[in-house]
């Protein structure tokens, strides 16, 4: 079992970027994401023991994560965070990545407009790669509305995209 | 320049999510981890040696008192401060023998124990 804090550790290093980037395209804001990452990265290693072997390290990570994400969300008012959260992404948001190309910010930047469950069903299914049956695990939904989810976030992406495509050609 | 993206196009930039960078996220949680580990070993350390002490207590309070070759006047002394401090009733407080007042003591080093590790956590 992982009750080393050395082993438990090289978990954290291997996962942290897929569950960071997940919350962060729930919460779009950096601190905030910071703050559930950790928690979920705590309660996983205080639960190792109750993780099993029919499921995915990641996808256990991930069921972890929403749920600390649902239960922040309940703890605060949220149409107040997310007018604060919009604008500091605008000013931040290259310095949370890697090296990004354009195309990926603009993607980013798009992700913030999906509500909570879109982002996370599209995240997971085609940013990820776990199956609609998996997703819906996660998220504890059923698998038609992680597809529903999926279908309708993909339409906002599109128009999200096309207009800022078309923004950046009228200002080129 | 293009005005239209395509599904495929969408799926393929979805695929390729930007990555989060590291900077220091690992270590801070390795030191929570480090840090909530140390603490649970103090505490369980701590309700080990109250256990251990009053199972002592209880089984064998004359040897234990004997083994421990302080003066009687120790307890005596620390009796008859623990009446001046409680406000017990003068009946209540001669009621107490020398056990009593050792049980005290542990149960006080206890206590002092735990605020220490409830303050440190702060």
């Amino acid at each position: 079992m992982l009750r080393d804090t050395s082993a438990f550790s090289s978990l954290v290093a291997m996962h942290q970027g897929k569950v960071r980037g997940f919350l962060l395209r729930l919460t779009h804001d950096y601190d905030s994401m910071n703050d559930l990452a950790q928690e979920t990265f705590i309660t996983a290693f205080k639960k190792i023991s109750q993780f099993k072997g029919d499921q995915s390290m990641a996808g256990w990570l991930m069921k972890i994560a929403f749920n600390q994400y649902l239960q922040s969300q309940r703890k605060k008012s949220r149409q107040q965070e997310i007018g604060e959260q919009l604008k500091a992404i605008a000013e931040v948001h290259t310095s949370f990545y890697e090296p990004v190309s354009a195309e990926q910010l603009d993607l980013e930047a798009a992700m913030t407009n999906l509500n909570s469950q879109q982002a996370a069903a599209i995240t997971l299914c085609h940013s990820y790669g776990f199956s609609h049956r998996e997703a819906a695990e996660i998220l504890q939904i059923p698998v038609g509305t992680v597809k529903t989810n999926i279908l309708r976030g993909k339409e906002n992406l599109v128009k999200l995209l096309q207009s800022t495509t078309v923004e950046e050609a009228q200002l080129g | 320049m293009k005005d239209q993206i395509s599904e495929d196009e969408l799926n393929r930039i979805l695929a390729q999510p930007a990555q989060i960078a590291d900077r220091g996220f690992t270590e801070q949680v390795r030191t929570r981890l480090k840090k909530s580990e140390s603490k649970r070993m103090v505490v369980f350390a701590a309700i080990a040696v109250f256990w251990t002490a009053l199972a002592i207590l209880i089984g064998f309070p004359e040897q234990l008192l004997n083994s421990l070759s302080l003066p009687d006047t120790v307890f005596e002394d620390l009796f008859v401060t623990l009446i001046d401090i409680l406000p017990l009733r003068e009946s209540l407080a001669f009621e107490l023998s020398r056990n009593s007042s050792l049980l005290g003591v542990i149960f006080t080093v206890f206590l002092a124990l735990f605020i220490a590790l409830k303050l440190g956590e702060e």
